[in-house]
C-alpha cells in the first residue's frame, strides 16, 4: 500500500460551536478524495487543521503513521502538505518562477541564480504542459493561471498532499478542464490529494473517494463511480431535495414591462438590450466574467452608461449614482457579499436600516424603537437565526448573511419595484437555497421585478421565467424557461 | 454563548479599563506626591490641557471612525492661530470671535483639501496628510517667522481664565466635555451619525446601499479641521500667543490617534466610540502629569506616551486576532489589522 493521511478522531470547538466531532477517514495517494458537505459541516475547518492554521482539541493527524504535530502553516509545508485556497497565496508583482520558488530560489554565493531558476521552473512547467512563461510577472496571467502557478508551488515543494479549496470557483469551463487535467497528472504521481468542493458534477468528474460530513461529523464514505447524484444530496443533507425546484409556488401573473434597456453599452458590455416585466423573475446565465455583475451595475448607477437607453417604470432614466437607482425603487443584492454587501463589523440593525435611515428618523435623530421594529420584522419574514439585534453580521452564517440583504430590500419602507440579485446562493447551503428560491418567487408573487444572476446553470433555468445568456459583455440569446435544458443553454454561453 | 449581564458588559468594556488604568496611575502619585496632587493648580491645568487635547481626540477619533485620517489638524490649527493673532492685533475695534469664525472658515477650506486628494484623486490619507502637515507648518513659519505672536485681547484671554462658579475647573473643560457629549449623541442617535458608521466600516456597499461615502467623509475632514482650530485657539488664550513651536509641540494628532486606539476606535473605520477615545485621552494626559510631577524628565512622557500608542495596537491586533479566530474566519491581511490609509 503506498502512501496515507489519515485523521484519527479529530474535534475541534470554538465558543458555542462544535465544529468538527470525532473524524476519523484516511486518503490514500494516487486517488482523489472528495469532501463534500453543506456549509457550515466542516470542511474548511478541517482544511484549516491540515494546513496547520488551527490545532484540533482532540484527535490525530497521522502522515503513513507519523503523527503530525502541526503549530503553523510552516510546520504543514515541512510535512508535505500544501493547501490551496481560494485566495492566491502568491506576490502579484513578481515573476512566475519567482512565485514557484518562493522561499527557496536558486543562489549562487548568496546571489539568486536567475539561469537556473528560469530552467528548473520551466522544467516543472513542461511536465505539466502548462504554456506560461516562467519569466511573465503573476500579474498578467489570468486568474486561472494564477491559480496553476499556486499548484506548481506546491508540486515544487515536494508536497506529498495536496488539498484545494472550491478551486474551480472563480474558473470558467475551459479553464476547469486545464485544472481536472492537473489533478490528474498529480494523482498519477501518487500524491494525496484531497478535493473541497460544492459542485456535485465536478465531484464526480475528478474524485475517486467521497466523504460526506454533516455539522461536523462524518457521515459516510463513498466510492466515487458506485454512488449517484441523489444519494450523495441525501448524506448531505439528510433528507430528498430533489423536489425543490417542482415543489417552488411559482408567480403565474406576469405584468407589464417595468424595466427596459435599450442598446447599453458601457466598458465592459456592448449593445445590451432586454426586459423585465413585473412578476418576472429574469435569468442572466453565462461564464465568469461574462458581463452579467457589469450589466446590472451600470443600471443601477454604479458603473457608467457610455451610450444606450434604460426605461424604468415608464420613464426614461439615467442614474449617476446607486443612490438615484434607489431613490427610484431599484435594489441590488450584489455578487461578494462581504465585500459589497455587508458591512461585517456592524450589527444586524445597522446593516437592515442603511438604505432607508432617512425614514426612520424624528428630525435629525434616529427612530431606535422603528429601527428595531423593522429589524425584527425581517428577522421574522426571513427566518434569519440569530440571538439579537446587536449581533455583529461577521458572526452570522453565510446564508443568514444574504438574508440579512434582503432583508434589508424588502422592508415596508423600501418601495422596492426591482430587485437585482447577483449570485445570491454563492456559498450557501442546500437547505437554504431552497429557501431563497421560494423567496424569489414571493417577491414576483408580489409584482416585484427579479433579475437574477447566477452561474449555476441548474438553479437559473429553474427558478427564472426567462433566460438571459451571456457571452464576452454581450447577450447571445434568450431562452424560456419551458425550453431551456442545461445544455442549450450551456451552448449558447460557450458559442464561439 | 452565555448572555452578559449588564455589570459584566461594563467590567469588560474598553472605557471601564481605562477609567482603572486611570485611577491606578493616580494612586501611584497619591502615594508618593500625595501633597502635589490636591493643589489646585496642578489639577487646573491638567484640565486645561484636556480641553483642548479632548478636542483634537473627538476630531480625529470622529474621522478615524468613517475611514479618513488626517494627520495635519494640528498644523492646521497652529498655522490658523497665527492668522488668527495677527487679526486681532490689527483690528483691535472688531470683536475677537468675528476672526474666530474667519479663521474656522480657513480651517474648513483645509479639510477640504484633505477631502480632495483622498477622496478624488483617491490618495492614501496617511501619507498625504503627513505631507500636507509639514506643507502648512511651512507657511507657518515663513508667515510668522518663526516668531511667536502675542494675543493681548483681554476678552479672549478670559475665555481660558473663567472657572465653573469658583471652583478650579476650567470652563473650557466644560465645553470640551459638552462638545464630547454631543457628538457622541449625533454618533449614536443621528442618521448622519449612523451613516459615519456605516461607511467607515464598508464603503463600497454604504454605496451600493445608497448612501454617498465621499460626502461623509469629506463632511468629517471639515469637521476635524474646525473642532481642531476651537482647540487651537483655547490653546492660544490658555498662551495668550499663537506660535508655531507651541501647539505641535503637544503633539495632539499623536494623543488623539493613541487615545483613539486606545478607545477601541479602528483604522479600518466603523469601529469604537467617542467615550473610549475620551477615556484614553484622559488615561494619556493624566499618566503625563503624574510623571511631570514626580519629576520625570520630558523625553520619558515622550516615550511613555509612544510606548502606549504601540501597546495599544498590538492589543488592538491581539484582541481583533483572537476574536476572528474564535468565529474561524480566517485573518486577513497583516494581523487583522489594516494599515492606516487602506481604507479610504
Amino acid at each position: 500500500m503506498g502512501d496515507y493521511l489519515e485523521f484519527n478522531g479529530i474535534g475541534k470547538s470554538f465558543p458555542g460551536v462544535r465544529a468538527l466531532d470525532d473524524i476519523s477517514f484516511r486518503a490514500e495517494s494516487g486517488k482523489v478524495t472528495a469532501l463534500l458537505g453543506e456549509n457550515g459541516a466542516g470542511k474548511s475547518t478541517l482544511l484549516k487543521i491540515m494546513s496547520g492554521d488551527y490545532k484540533p482539541n482532540e484527535g490525530t493527524l497521522t502522515l503513513d503513521g507519523k503523527t503530525l504535530n502541526l503549530h503553523s502553516p510552516h510546520d504543514a509545508i515541512n510535512a508535505g502538505i500544501s493547501v490551496i485556497y481560494q485566495e492566491r497565496q502568491l506576490v502579484p508583482s513578481l515573476s512566475v518562477m519567482e512565485n514557484i520558488f518562493l522561499g527557496a530560489l536558486p543562489t549562487k554565493f548568496g546571489i539568486v541564480n536567475y539561469p537556473k531558476l528560469k530552467a528548473d521552473c520551466q522544467a516543472i512547467l513542461d511536465k505539466f504542459g502548462l504554456p506560461i512563461d516562467p519569466t511573465a510577472a503573476l500579474v498578467s496571467l489570468s486568474i486561472a493561471y494564477q491559480q496553476m502557478v499556486e499548484i506548481m508551488k506546491a508540486y515544487r515543494r515536494d508536497s506529498l498532499v495536496i488539498a484545494f479549496d472550491e478551486p474551480t470557483a472563480p474558473l470558467t469551463d475551459r479553464e476547469i478542464e486545464i485544472l481536472f487535467g492537473l489533478i490528474r497528472q498529480l494523482k498519477e504521481e501518487g500524491k494525496i490529494v484531497i478535493y473541497v468542493s460544492h459542485r456535485l458534477k465536478e465531484i464526480f468528474e475528478v474524485t475517486d473517494e467521497i466523504i460526506v460530513l454533516k455539522d461536523g461529523r462524518y457521515v459516510a464514505s463513498m466510492v466515487t463511480a458506485d454512488t449517484s447524484e441523489p444519494e450523495l444530496i441525501k448524506a448531505m443533507v439528510g433528507r430528498d431535495i430533489g423536489d425543490t425546484y417542482a415543489n417552488l409556488k411559482r408567480n403565474d401573473t406576469i405584468g407589464d414591462i417595468l424595466l427596459e434597456v435599450k442598446n447599453l453599452t458601457t466598458r465592459y458590455v456592448t449593445d445590451v438590450s432586454f426586459k423585465v416585466r413585473k412578476g418576472e423573475v429574469l435569468g442572466f446565465a453565462g461564464l465568469v466574467g461574462a458581463g452579467r455583475t457589469e450589466v446590472m451595475q451600470a443600471v443601477f448607477g454604479a458603473d457608467d452608461v457610455l451610450s444606450g437607453e434604460i426605461i424604468f417604470d415608464g420613464e426614461p432614466v439615467k442614474f449617476d449614482t446607486p443612490h438615484d437607482a434607489i431613490e427610484k425603487g431599484m435594489a441590488l443584492c450584489p455578487e461578494d457579499r462581504k465585500d459589497q454587501g455587508l458591512v461585517l463589523w456592524r450589527s444586524l440593525e445597522d446593516n437592515i436600516s442603511m438604505p432607508v435611515l432617512d425614514k426612520l428618523t424624528i428630525g435629525p435623530f434616529i427612530n431606535t424603537k422603528k429601527t428595531a421594529e423593522l429589524t425584527k420584522a425581517a428577522i421574522k419574514k426571513f427566518d434569519i437565526k440569530t440571538s439579537s439585534l446587536d449581533k455583529r453580521v461577521i458572526e452570522l452564517s453565510g446564508g443568514n448573511q444574504q438574508k440579512v440583504i434582503l432583508g434589508r430590500w424588502t422592508s415596508d419602507l423600501c418601495e422596492t419595484k426591482l430587485l437585482i440579485l447577483d449570485e445570491p446562493t454563492k456559498g450557501i447551503d442546500v437547505g437554504t437555497k431552497a429557501e431563497i428560491y421560494q423567496i424569489v418567487c414571493d417577491f414576483a408573487k408580489q409584482g416585484i421585478g427579479v433579475v437574477f444572476i447566477s452561474s449555476e446553470l441548474t438553479e437559473v433555468i429553474n427558478v427564472a421565467d426567462t433566460i438571459v445568456v451571456m457571452q464576452n459583455g454581450r447577450i447571445n440569446g434568450e431562452i424560456k424557461r419551458e425550453d431551456a435544458t442545461e445544455e442549450n443553454v450551456l451552448a449558447l454561453a460557450m458559442r464561439d | 454563548m452565555p448572555r452578559l449581564t449588564r455589570f459584566q458588559k461594563i467590567r469588560q468594556s474598553r472605557p471601564f479599563l481605562l477609567i482603572a488604568l486611570t485611577v491606578l496611575v493616580l494612586l501611584i502619585l497619591l502615594l508618593n506626591n500625595g501633597k502635589e496632587v490636591f493643589n489646585g493648580g496642578n489639577a487646573t491645568q491638567l484640565m486645561n490641557r484636556l480641553s483642548y487635547q479632548g478636542l483634537f481626540v473627538t476630531a480625529m477619533a470622529c474621522l478615524l471612525m468613517s475611514g479618513g485620517f488626517d494627520f495635519s489638524i494640528a498644523s492646521q490649527a497652529a498655522l490658523c492661530t497665527i492668522f488668527f493673532a495677527d487679526f486681532v492685533t490689527f483690528y483691535p475695534n472688531v470683536p475677537w470671535i468675528v476672526f474666530a469664525l474667519v479663521v474656522m472658515a480657513m480651517a474648513a477650506c483645509m479639510g477640504l483639501i484633505n477631502a480632495f486628494f483622498s477622496q478624488v484623486l483617491n490618495l492614501m490619507p496617511f501619507i498625504c496628510t503627513i505631507g500636507m502637515s509639514s506643507v502648512w507648518l511651512g507657511v507657518a513659519n515663513w508667515y510668522s517667522r518663526g516668531l511667536a505672536k502675542a494675543v493681548n485681547v483681554q476678552s479672549f484671554s478670559a475665555v481660558a481664565s473663567s472657572r465653573l462658579f469658583n471652583s478650579p475647573i476650567p470652563l473650557t473643560f466644560v465645553f470640551m466635555i459638552l462638545v464630547i457629549v454631543l457628538y457622541s449623541l449625533l454618533l449614536k442617535y443621528t442618521r448622519f451619525g449612523r451613516s459615519v458608521m456605516v461607511a467607515g466600516g464598508n464603503p463600497t456597499a454604504a454605496r451600493l446601499a445608497g448612501l454617498d461615502p465621499r460626502k461623509i467623509k469629506t463632511a468629517l475632514y471639515v469637521n476635524a479641521s474646525v473642532i481642531a482650530v476651537i482647540a487651537g485657539l483655547i490653546y492660544t488664550a490658555q498662551q495668550r500667543s499663537a506660535a508655531t513651536g507651541g501647539l505641535p509641540q503637544a503633539t495632539p494628532e499623536m494623543r488623539g490617534l493613541t487615545s483613539s486606539m486606545l478607545g477601541g476606535v479602528s483604522f479600518m473605520g466603523g469601529a469604537g466610540g467617542l467615550t473610549g477615545a475620551f477615556f484614553g485621552i484622559i488615561l494619556i494626559e493624566t499618566l503625563a502629569y503624574s510623571l511631570t510631577i514626580m519629576n520625570l524628565p520630558a523625553w520619558f512622557v515622550l516615550f511613555v506616551n509612544g510606548m502606549l500608542l504601540v501597546v495599544a495596537l498590538t492589543v488592538d491586533s491581539v484582541a481583533t486576532k483572537t476574536r476572528m479566530r474564535r468565529l474561524g474566519i480566517r485573518s486577513s491581511g497583516a494581523g487583522g489589522m489594516v494599515m492606516p490609509g487602506m481604507s479610504r
